[in-house]
């Protein structure tokens, strides 16, 4: 790499941002952006019938970037170097956040293709796309810059938007597209303007420069500048739409029905954790110092966000849509791990406790991966069987496929907590992090919201066990195999139960992930 | 006075009629055309302030993209002249006047007071922020130029070896873009791509091999609705829906051939 550097030093006499070491911090990215702009054009070239090969390809992008990751975590796991003139910082957060992307990207490309093929939703571009998403998503986890947040929330965002409208043919594809795409624009125009103001009051775009500027200013004058309470409170409707919170959820049943099935699938996990990591990301590392304003926000925001999205989701009778509810409703109890953030009962800078918050909210985002895109892969199985997406599409499911009823009850047993499963230890952690910030309130409420949320899950569960299949949906079974979404619910299924019953490695990891944010956060007080 | 207030005078006056033109012409085609003569108009401005950069990216963006894209919508909907300014809805004779005073009086409050400033006056301070860099950049640029001295070339003042010559804001703007704001710059060049792609997808014609099940009205350039009649749409499927048939008789004529 100095051999590069050298060359370059000789061609170019002008100021260099990066050096060719750079190069090397980002090649998860550089390999996920090759493989997407491969898939378009090879697209183009392969005859027809030897389309399938691109899955593999995809599949193969992934897996090198998941296995380029590894490789700078394990050369050296307590890395911590900002690249591009700080935009870029490839650090155990950015490695903890780019696993998540990479496997749903990865589960992402194994459900969709006969799903596609039977509804004509072109899958080159489909994968492309995905990737350019995945790719958006990974640059948020790695920012350290509000432009960098700013234009990987962007470019996921635009690639979902996208694929929300794939299916041409459908109204409801088109119709979930728009929504997403109007409400979408205004809350990038609102986030844009939260990051102005911050810039103008900080004199920086650099999110390390921004929490050092704020200390300062908070040491000199007793009263805080409101303006960058503005800016953080923009900053959160930024955000909160992302992560669909409530209020700010709207776009979320219509996009998620409209679009794709495994698209929805696709984009209730990725932005969402993309969303989080950017939030966590800026507020964490660019405004420690107002962290009693934005905990209090955020615990508010929660407690609405896990209530509307269970109670709403009860009423659901489309399958389809109860995820889009419990989707939201997911959003907040990762919420209530965010909020632990600051101890209610007076400030203390606890590094333990702030590392429980922190990395409960990452090993959250991992487990809510496997066990939503498992319940939308059995939902494809069952849409690509019968067509139908209504609980009573799930009557007799236990009888004529024990398998994927098998499958999908272990997903739904995750989503509503219970053991031995990952979603157990998900909450577990979440509400762990919350009563250990004397958060209790919060915690008693996520606790029952949990209770609710079982009846809708085990109301989809009894459908498939104890009610008899209709002679109609009988007669519309058509069998149909995918060995992609066969292998997609395998591996899924595994890590449920595995996440569940041996946490440890992956708990670990998390809390690698969640250590340097605070290292950032002692520099910007002036801690050593 | 001074020409360049006069020029100015010039400028500002047209912004202004033409804006106001904008918003009273009844024919949409005539209050896009004013709008094109306003944003010249500001550029004009701009380069009166020592941002021809903007300036540019003004005529460019706006005028040259935007309005077109304003232009070909109007024609491609077929937009019929609106109601006229006394006859609007309550939300804009009502809510639009006072918002419009509300912005009035928020940028003379910016003029007249003096305590007003960003960051407690930080951010023209040469202290090592972007934003001061950036300033000093801007600032040294517009008479001055950036070359290279004993150190790397970069703006941070005049002790890095910047002399004095003449260029603009825009060799400092594309140095900074292309050095330190290089990552992000990057990034949005992929999102323009992805852009660009899912144009194409979403909006290209359905493939020959699915127009045989789809109904013929569904497909073209209409999203999935039955386009109005006498429009472009209709003509355009109308056009596809003969061909397909044309096509399907050709192939039934090679079958009995063939026979």
């Amino acid at each position: 790499m100095s051999f590069l550097n050298g060359i370059l030093s000789q061609v170019q006499p002008t100021k260099l941002s990066f050096t060719g070491d750079d190069f090397m911090y980002i090649l998860p990215e550089f390999i996920v952006l090759v493989t997407a702009c491969l898939l378009v054009i090879v697209d183009l070239i392969l005859p027809k019938k030897s389309r399938g090969g691109l899955a593999w390809l995809a599949l193969l992008g992934y897996v090198g970037a998941l296995a380029a990751a590894g490789y700078l975590y394990y050369a050296d796991a307590t890395i911590s170097h900002t690249t591009f003139s700080g935009m870029f910082v490839r650090d155990n957060f950015t490695l903890f956040n780019e696993i998540i992307f990479l496997i749903t990207g990865i589960l992402g490309i194994l459900i969709s293709p006969t799903y596609s093929l039977k509804r004509k939703i072109p899958l080159g571009e489909l994968y492309s796309i995905q990737a350019f998403s995945v790719l958006g998503m990974m640059i948020v986890g790695g920012s350290g810059d509000l432009m960098a947040v700013f234009v990987g929330i962007e470019l996921s965002s635009i690639a979902v938007y996208i694929l929300t409208g794939f299916a041409r043919n459908d109204r409801g594809s088109a119709e979930g597209a728009l929504k997403y795409f109007l409400l979408g624009i205004m809350a990038t125009a609102i986030l844009v303007y939260g990051m102005a103001w911050t810039f103008g009051m900080t004199g920086s775009t650099n999110l390390r420069e921004i929490g050092r500027q704020i200390a300062s200013q908070h040491s000199t004058s007793s009263n805080m500048d409101s303006g960058i309470t503005f800016a953080m409170l923009l900053l959160l409707v930024g955000f909160g739409f992302k992560i669909a919170a409530v209020p700010f959820h709207v776009w979320t049943p219509d996009a998620y029905e409209g679009a794709p099935t495994p698209i929805s699938a696709f984009m209730s996990v990725g932005p969402k954790a993309a969303g989080f990591a950017a939030l966590i990301r800026v507020m964490v590392e660019g405004m420690p110092t107002l962290s009693n304003q934005w905990t209090i926000i955020i615990a508010v925001l929660a407690v609405l966000t896990m209530t509307l999205g269970n109670v709403v989701a009860i009423a659901q009778n489309s399958v389809k849509r109860m995820l889009a509810y419990s989707s939201i409703a997911h959003t907040g109890y990762i919420m209530v791990g965010v909020a632990a953030y600051v101890n209610s009962n007076g400030v203390d800078t606890n590094v333990a406790r702030q590392n429980d918050s922190i990395s409960s909210v990452l090993i959250y985002s991992l487990i809510y991966v496997f066990m939503n895109i498992g319940a939308f892969g059995i939902l494809i199985y069952l849409q690509n069987q019968q067509g139908g997406a209504e609980v009573d599409d799930f009557n007799g499911l236990a009888r004529w496929s024990p398998i994927a009823a098998l499958a999908m009850a272990l997903c739904l047993f995750s989503l509503a907590g219970i053991p031995p499963t990952g979603g157990f230890f998900g909450k577990f952690f979440v509400f762990r992090a919350a009563i250990n910030s004397n958060l209790l309130w919060l915690t008693i409420i996520g606790a029952l919201n949990s209770a609710v949320s079982a009846f809708f899950y085990l109301r989809v569960v009894v459908a498939m066990y104890f009610n008899p299949q209709s002679e109609e949906s009988k007669s519309k079974l058509v069998p149909t195999r995918s060995f992609f979404l066969t292998a997609a619910l395998v591996i899924i299924c595994v890590a449920i139960l595995v996440l569940g019953l041996y946490p440890d490695p992956a708990l670990k990891l998390a809390q690698d992930g969640a250590t340097p944010l605070f290292q950032v956060v002692k520099a910007a007080a002036g801690q050593p | 006075m001074a020409l360049e207030q006069l020029v100015f005078l010039v400028f500002a006056l047209l912004a202004i009629v033409t804006s106001l033109g904008l918003v009273i012409f009844k024919d949409p085609v005539h209050c896009a055309l004013s709008l094109v003569f306003a944003f010249a108009n500001i550029a004009g401005v701009y380069i009166l302030l020592g941002a021809e950069f903007i300036a540019a990216i003004q005529v460019l963006v706006y005028s040259g993209a935007i309005l077109v894209l304003f232009l070909f919508v109007m024609m491609l909907l077929q937009v019929r002249p609106g109601p006229s300014l006394n006859r609007l809805r309550f939300f804009q004779s009502g809510f639009g006047p006072v918002l419009g005073v509300a912005f009035l009086v928020e940028v003379v409050l910016v003029v007249l007071t003096s305590g007003f400033v960003l960051n407690g006056g930080n951010i023209t301070k040469p202290n090592n922020t972007q934003a001061a860099k950036m300033q000093a950049g801007v600032e040294y640029s517009v008479s001055v130029n950036v070359i290279q001295a004993a150190g790397p070339l970069t703006i941070q003042g005049k002790a890095d070896g910047i002399q004095p010559n003449t260029v603009g804001h825009t060799a400092a703007l594309g140095k900074e873009l292309y050095s330190t704001y290089l990552f992000p710059f990057e990034v949005a060049s992929i999102i323009l791509l992805i852009a660009a792609i899912g144009a194409i997808v979403i909006a290209r014609r359905s493939l020959v091999s699915d127009e045989e099940e789809d109904h013929p009205k569904r497909r073209g350039i209409s999203l999935g609705s039955v386009p109005a009649q006498g429009s472009l749409q209709a003509f355009e499927v109308e056009r596809q829906t003969s061909q397909s048939q044309r096509r399907k008789e050709a192939k039934k004529r090679t079958v009995i051939l063939k026979k």
